[in-house]
């Protein structure tokens, strides 16, 4: 029996038009979501579903109009470590070294010290950044850096960890390897992982549940379960019962992608 | 050769280039000596001055004063303009409250208050100091506050995502990431400073660069005016040089 870590319960999230006429855009609405202790759960859903407005709110950047949301049984009153945020683009400090970006969040919370140093060597070398310690951000190649913002959100040891298209950005290779360092870093600290993806294939290769959401207002609309074992690797992608599952998912966007073109504009997101 | 190498020769050959057509046209009698020193007349009238002076002070006492003008200005509006312009650029409220002074300030030429600043603190250092502070000051405000406004919230979020206070947050993250900014406006602020320098030497200067330059076109003494306006120019430039050169020591990691 597993624990629901994050539990979403008629969660709304409405933003005010941009002029004071303009009605409001609704990003949400009634969403209802739980997510298991040591899950991977991937997000997919059509553009400006409000995935994004998901994270943020659990991220605790914005609030919830209505609706509960709570993180191992605590309502999400504001940002914390606890709920480690890899963002799209390097979010890293650009004057901070690697090491530097690693351990401010601790060091500025007081750790001690000696525990810093160890944890610190530790989660680089488990997203293969040993010997990367005094490069700068500047220096290092975009897969590098979301790397940095991984081992950054480790160090915390975190509840969850939440990605947004941490990946989108990157070119197909460095996607690849970059899913392999996740395998891995799953593997060895079992966080529970909250990943908002564009990439049907991604979000098979990572996930043990795929939660499809509707166009905006975003609904959950479907949630799935991934049935490949772990550990995974990339030959799944061969797999018959692979492409059939992507090919399931795939189509439930595309239904929600082509109602929500041919939908009237209703205001755009803020 | 390097392109950098062959980039600075021809920089190089470019300045001897422009100082050879100057010895040209004014040995070609085209323009009235009177009108345009030669180089090498300005060069003698230079040793002249650097052994006897220039109107019964020494050539540094001119350049130490006029120095000290433009720096002590310049230390005023970083020390008061820098915190200020954090604080407008941090909260809307000081921001909204300051706008319209500024923004009826600011298209004013600071030299249009000469005659107030000599009429409320006389023609001694105070008058010019502060027509200088003045100059700068608004302009280390406005760009500091952009600066402070324009840090990303990516990186603000990325920083309470870390768990650090306001206080952290500020310190460690807002000032360092609005420090190209600053830098920027304090560059900028400088050469500033060192414009009106010559401006506010018009009130009643007995020593300082832009005195020189007063007093001898005044004697038509015209080689000791371009020594004046030499020597503003070189002076100018190396302090520019001195800080882009800092400004890139500190903030290697800038616009990369």
């Amino acid at each position: 029996m597993t624990t629901d870590l994050i539990v979403a319960r008629g969660l709304r999230k409405e933003f005010p038009g941009r002029l004071d006429r303009d009605p409001p855009t609704v990003a949400l609405e009634a969403l209802d979501l739980r997510i298991a202790e040591h899950e991977v759960a991937c997000i997919v859903g059509p553009s400006g579903c409000g995935k994004t407005t998901l994270l943020n709110m659990i991220a605790g950047f914005e609030q919830p109009s209505t609706g509960e949301l709570s993180v191992r049984g605590m309502p999400v009153l504001g940002p914390s470590p606890e709920r480690g945020v890899v963002f799209q683009q390097a979010a890293l400090l650009p004057w901070l070294n690697v090491w530097d970006n690693v351990v401010l969040g601790p060091r500025m919370r007081g750790a001690d010290r000696a525990v810093l140093t160890r944890d610190a060597q530790h989660v680089l070398a488990s997203v293969g950044l040993a010997g990367f310690e005094t490069h700068y951000p500047y220096q290092l190649s975009g897969g590098m850096r979301q790397r940095v913002q991984i081992a950054r959100v480790l160090v915390a040891s975190p509840d969850v960890i939440l990605m947004d298209e941490p990946f989108g950005s990157l070119d197909a290779q460095t996607r690849i390897v970059m899913h392999e360092v996740m395998l891995n870093v799953w593997a060895e600290y079992k966080p529970t992982i909250f990943f908002i993806t564009h990439d049907v294939e991604e979000a098979l290769i990572l996930a043990d549940h795929v939660y499809v959401m509707s166009r905006r207002p975003g609904r959950l609309k479907a949630q799935i379960e991934v049935p490949f074992a772990r550990p995974r690797s990339y030959g799944l992608i061969g797999k018959a019962d692979f492409a059939a599952l992507r090919a399931r998912i795939v189509e439930m966007l595309r239904e929600e992608w082509t109602a929500a073109t041919e939908a009237p504009l209703a205001g755009s997101m803020a | 050769m390097t392109r950098t190498t062959r980039m600075r020769l021809i920089s190089l050959a470019s300045v001897v280039g422009f100082v050879l057509l100057w010895a040209a046209v004014s040995a070609s009698g085209l323009v009235r000596e009177e009108f345009l020193p030669s180089p090498a007349k300005i060069v003698a009238a230079f040793l002249e001055m650097l052994r006897d002076g220039y109107g019964g002070s020494p050539l540094w006492k001119h350049v130490g004063m006029s120095v000290m003008r433009a720096f002590s200005g310049f230390l005023a509006a970083v020390a008061l303009g820098v915190p200020f312009g954090i604080l407008i650029g941090r909260h809307e409220v000081v921001g909204a409250m300051v706008a319209p002074i500024i923004g009826f300030l600011r298209p004013i030429p600071p030299i249009a208050f000469v005659t107030l600043f000599v009429f409320y603190f006389g023609i001694g250092e105070a008058s010019k100091i502060g027509l200088i502070f003045m100059a700068a000051f608004w302009y280390v405000v406005l760009n500091c506050a952009d600066g402070v406004r324009a840090v990303p919230e990516m990186l603000v979020r990325a920083g309470q995502n870390m768990g650090l206070s306001r206080s952290q947050l500020f310190f460690h993250v807002i000032i360092p990431a609005a420090m190209p900014a600053i830098m920027t406006a304090l560059r900028a602020a400088s050469s500033i400073c060192w414009t009106l320098v010559v401006a506010s030497e018009l009130l009643g200067a007995q020593a300082g660069l832009g005195f020189i330059i007063l007093d001898s076109a005044q004697y038509f003494n015209i080689p000791a005016t371009f020594i004046g306006i030499v020597l503003i120019g070189i002076i100018g430039l190396a302090w520019e040089l001195a800080l882009s050169a800092a400004q890139r020591r500190m903030l290697h990691w800038q616009g990369r």
